[in-house]
């Protein structure tokens, strides 16, 4: 199974004066994961409900391996989704929650609850929860119920909506792992949305990052991260010092992004620009340690390994030296900021 | 300290119950066995109420348009609660609650005068058709609110969810809309049949001869009649099978209780 390729092209929606969607146009590959990577309120569940097919856009097609969707009812797609809520079927336990989509098309018996079972076993809940109640269960857990309702249909496509916001950061890394696994094994085309640049790297083949109604940029995470397309996506996509032009060492006017890793510490040649400044914040961050420095007024933040923190001896007000390449420097040629 | 204080809180209600409630009703109990001509205690009313056919044809008439108005509310107010609870928000929502139960801010007699007054405009006299009509449309707030009250629980995005597992308007309905309208439809029809059995206004103005419903009979009987005692036993029969039907309602759907 290749998997569907879902397209939305030119797709504009509104709630009343609000525009939600402004013309989006964007190709999630057969058997991937696309990540709608934006900030709160940019319109990813927006989208994500036009491509289940309970909204309809007030213009625009989308499109399931090439042929036009975009009328077609919710219960006719053969789409899963996980909600953002989640929205477990509180009056039901668990073995019903995931029964819900097979009960509808008709499933009985024997083959009812060998399906059920296999994809519980696939989201990793045991026999000992079927009959629960599902407001009875963990964060985490609800997430698996969910994942399971959503999977058991065999979807052509499956839609999550931020599936692990809320949990703590260990469940989180773990669930993540899971997702992609069942993914890979299941090779369904998956639309994940998120605003954690962290979980959309995780998860993503293709990362498309939204911005009020619009997607900005489309890539893998690699290309994205090391190619933004303009200072939103730079910033919001992996963290930046957005700087002035001059002083990041370009003969040209307008800002520029330089990531946080690429500032180098007391860098010995093998740099184009060079200032001196004093260490003002030092954040420890595990392998990491990020640092705030103090340049004619200017504050640049730099991400040192810990091993060269610890090896360069810096401390609060020391007096260091930073520098970096200029090939490092993003500049951008036009983009909305 | 809560506990103590809710004691104190509560007791008004408690002592009211007793004096204004439960008084009267063990009153009404002796009454029903007591003969006053003779002076003596005796269960000849309740012989007499369970075993004459004239009361019984009333009290099975009554139930008959107890159990029709039950009916008709529920198929009238069902869709409106699903439509209120589910697919209204904010401003509407209060709206739509609002309209549907202001005419009951009005006092009961001036409206079934008034309703009376319509449908004579209209052409209907005082009958079955207009006592239904009255009844029908005096107790929809009865069902509307503790439906919508009970629909107003389905959490937000589940019949989204359904649909996208395929399911369509039926399967909607049965696996989620019903079971949850469940407990507003038997607190809604418990309120609409006990009221409704026992309706005074309504029957005496619009039913005309039809009308002679328990309501009217116990009036009549006690205080047109000042038969005390058949009176007081027919109201107690027609108590005692109001709880039994309602006992054994509760009984019969007490797993779909969410
Ligand atoms: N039912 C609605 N009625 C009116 N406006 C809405 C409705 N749903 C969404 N909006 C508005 O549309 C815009 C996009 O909303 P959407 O829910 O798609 O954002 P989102 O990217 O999913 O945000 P979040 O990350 O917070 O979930 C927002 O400005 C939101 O306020
Ligand atoms: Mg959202």
């Amino acid at each position: 199974m290749a998997g569907v390729e879902v397209r939305f092209e030119d797709v504009w929606k509104s709630y009343g004066a609000v525009i939600a969607l402004r013309g989006v146009t964007l190709t999630a590959p057969g058997g991937r994961i696309t990540v709608l990577l934006g900030p709160s309120g940019c319109g990813k569940t927006t989208l994500l409900k036009i491509a289940a097919g309970l909204l309809e856009p007030d213009r625009g097609r989308v499109y399931f391996n090439g042929v036009d969707y975009t009328r077609v009812p919710a219960e006719r797609r053969d789409v899963g989704m996980v909600f953002q809520d989640l929205a477990l079927f509180p009056h039901m336990s668990v073995f019903e929650n995931v029964a819900f989509g097979l009960r509808v098309r008709g499933v009985r018996g024997l083959e009812l609850e060998r399906r059920v079972r296999e994809v519980l076993d696939l989201v990793g809940l045991d026999r000992s929860f079927y009959n629960r109640r599902v407001t009875e269960l963990s964060g985490g857990q609800q997430q698996r119920v969910a994942l399971a309702r959503a999977l058991v249909i065999e979807p052509k496509v499956l839609l999550l909506d931020e599936p692990l916001a809320h949990l703590d950061y260990k469940v989180k890394q773990k669930l993540l792992e899971e997702v992609r696994r069942i993914q890979r094994s299941l090779r369904i085309t998956t639309i994940y949305v998120t605003h954690d640049q962290l979980e959309a790297m995780a998860v993503g083949d293709v990362i498309a990052v939204m911005r009020d109604g619009y997607v900005v940029q489309v890539g893998t995470p690699r290309e994205v991260y090391e190619n933004p397309r303009d200072l939103y996506v730079a910033s919001f996509f992996g963290d930046a010092n957005i700087l002035d032009s001059r002083f990041a060492g370009l003969n040209s006017d307008g800002l520029v992004a330089l990531r946080f890793e690429d500032v180098i510490l007391n860098p010995n040649g093998d740099v184009d620009v060079v200032y001196e400044g004093v260490v003002e914040d030092i954040v420890f961050q595990g392998a990491f340690v990020s640092l705030e420095v103090n340049v004619n007024n200017r504050s640049l933040r730099l991400l040192v390994p810990r091993r060269e923190f610890v090896r360069q001896g810096v401390s609060l007000g020391s007096r260091v030296r930073v520098g970096w390449k200029l090939s490092d420097v993003r500049g951008f040629n036009s983009g909305r900021t | 300290m809560v506990e103590r204080s809710l004691v104190i809180a509560v007791a008004p209600l408690v002592v009211a119950l007793l004096l204004l409630f439960y008084a009267p009703n063990i009153a009404l109990v002796y009454y029903s066995f007591y003969d006053r001509v003779r002076g003596v205690f005796t269960v000849d009313f309740y012989l007499d109420v369970i075993t004459n056919t004239v009361y019984l044809n009333v009290i099975l008439y009554s139930l008959t348009i107890a159990v029709a108005t039950v009916l008709a509310t529920l198929a009238l107010t069902l869709p409106v609660a699903v439509y209120i609870a589910l697919y209204s928000r904010g401003f509407e929502r209060i709206l739509l609650l609002v309209i549907f139960t202001t005419p009951f801010w009005i006092d009961f007699l001036l409206r079934a005068w008034a309703l009376k007054s319509l449908l004579y405009m209209v052409g209907v006299r005082e009958g079955f058709l207009a006592l239904m009509v009255g009844m029908v449309y005096d107790y929809i707030p009865f069902m509307l609110l503790p439906l919508y009250a009970s629909l107003a629980r389905i959490p937000p995005h589940i019949v989204d969810v359904a649909r996208t597992l395929g399911a369509g308007a039926l399967d909607i309905w049965a696996r989620i809309i019903i079971p949850y309208a469940v407990p507003g439809v038997l607190v809604g029809s418990t309120l609409v049949l006990l009221m409704s059995f026992t309706e005074l206004v309504i029957p005496s103005l619009l039913g005309g001869v039809r009308g002679f419903t328990v309501g009217p009979l116990i009036y009549t009987l006690i205080l047109a009649g000042d038969d005390w005692g058949r009176g007081a036993a027919l109201a107690i029969v027609i108590t005692v099978l109001s709880v039994l039907s309602i006992v054994l309602a509760y009984r019969r759907f007490k797993g779909w209780l969410l």
